[in-house]
């Protein structure tokens, strides 16, 4: 697994129209949710940008289980290549809202798994996971995503990729660099 | 130990306006311990209504056990008859005890923030969520639920930093990143990967209750 591109915010079609001057032919782009729209909505749009791989970053705060399954299968349905599963960055400015973690990523993962088991998602839907890089927890986490059934995981750019999962494993990682 | 905080006592007055009697109900425990609703604030609170008539004030030992708040509230019958309302200086659980023992209005006086662990007093910590679904036996007997601000029981997230501080608390250590420390010390370092599935939501329908021989 390469750098993936990262578009992390979508707030309006704009952002959308001007990624092809942004990326180059091949480049896989990971599409977040942290804009006032949702990716979801722009799946044909984003498919079009370039030949790369096209993946949702599927963020986990705010959403229970229904929904964490609902937006997996409908990124798999609307064209995706695969998800992202992201814990989301922690709303500091929106303190009036109930927060809503009704599962983390290893529980994300699982649950992705099974609806690909199923047949819910077709089978070469990719799963990915974001971590971080750096301490013996993250490690051992992100071996056990390996472990359990992600293709993959991604970290950001700064992080130290070597550390990050078993040095077997060292093709699944990949790196994220934002646009 | 419940927490619990006063409210404001405009708002207090604003739901006795029309009550020219009152009774007031302190807790002997937890609230005591708070310094909310202990015999001082009890008094405190007493003097705060001085404009209407006090029948009585009472501190009860776990006004949320409807049986000592029965027996405790008997020695006050006529007090209680006289008064137009009882103003509860205890956890939402004894107001809405004192309240089905006594039949009567009660006017919460305090808000109920969490269960707490107690340091010193005035210094109250939350280390238990209530999730129903204790994991502390494979986390080193700290709950990542409680003190993970994204409640991850399978952690870290992807949000710690390089240093091992979390992304939220930046002056604190990712929990699980104390776990894996812990575990590690203590030669367990296979119960830091051991799976915890997501809770059980269908047993938290609200109000829970506890039955216990049935």
């Amino acid at each position: 697994m390469d750098t993936v591109r990262y578009l992390p915010t979508i707030n309006s079609a704009a952002d959308i129209d001007a990624l092809p001057n942004r990326l180059k032919t091949e480049e896989p782009l990971l599409v977040g949710e942290y804009g006032s729209l949702n990716p979801l909505a722009f799946a044909t749009a984003i498919r079009n940008v370039n030949s790369g791989k096209k993946f949702y970053e599927l963020i986990l705060r705010n959403k229970n289980r229904e929904l964490v399954e609902s937006s997996i299968c409908t990124a798999a349905a609307v064209g995706f290549d695969g998800v992202v599963i992201a814990s989301g960055a922690f709303n500091k400015s929106d303190t009036m809202g109930k927060p809503v973690y009704d599962l983390d990523q290893a529980q994300a993962l699982l649950l992705a798994i099974s609806l690909r088991r199923t047949g819910k998602i077709p089978s070469g839907f990719a799963l990915g996971v974001r971590s971080a890089g750096g301490n013996g927890a993250v490690r051992e986490r992100n071996s056990f995503y390996l472990r359990e059934g992600a293709d993959f995981i991604l970290i950001t750019g700064s992080a130290n990729t070597g550390a990050a999962a078993p040095t077997d494993s060292a093709d699944k990682i990949g790196t994220i660099s934002e646009l | 130990m419940i927490v619990t905080r006063k409210k404001d006592i405009d708002s207090i007055r604003e739901h006795l306006a029309d009550a020219r009697s009152v009774v007031i109900v302190g807790c002997s425990e937890c609230a005591a311990v708070c310094r909310t609703g202990g015999s001082e604030q009890v008094k405190e609170m007493s003097g705060l209504l001085a404009d209407r008539t006090v029948c009585a004030t009472i501190s009860i030992e776990s006004p949320c056990d409807k049986r000592i708040t029965s027996r405790d509230l008997k020695r006050l019958t006529r007090e209680l008859e006289e008064a137009d309302a009882i103003v509860a200086l205890t956890c939402g659980s004894g107001a809405q005890a004192i309240a089905e023992v006594s039949g009567k209005r009660v006017i919460a006086a305090l808000d109920t923030s969490f269960l707490g662990m107690v340091e010193r007093l005035g210094r109250f910590y939350e280390r238990c969520s209530q999730c129903g679904e204790c994991i502390l036996n494979d986390t080193a007997g700290i709950c990542p639920v409680t003190l993970c601000p994204k409640q991850v029981r399978n952690g870290p997230c992807d949000g710690v930093r390089a240093d091992g501080t979390c992304e939220v608390f930046e002056d604190r250590p990712c929990v699980w990143r104390t776990i894996h420390e812990r575990l590690s010390a203590r030669n367990h370092p296979e119960r830091f990967t051991a799976y915890h599935p997501p809770v059980c939501w269908s047993h938290h329908h609200v109000p829970r209750e506890e039955l216990q021989g049935h």
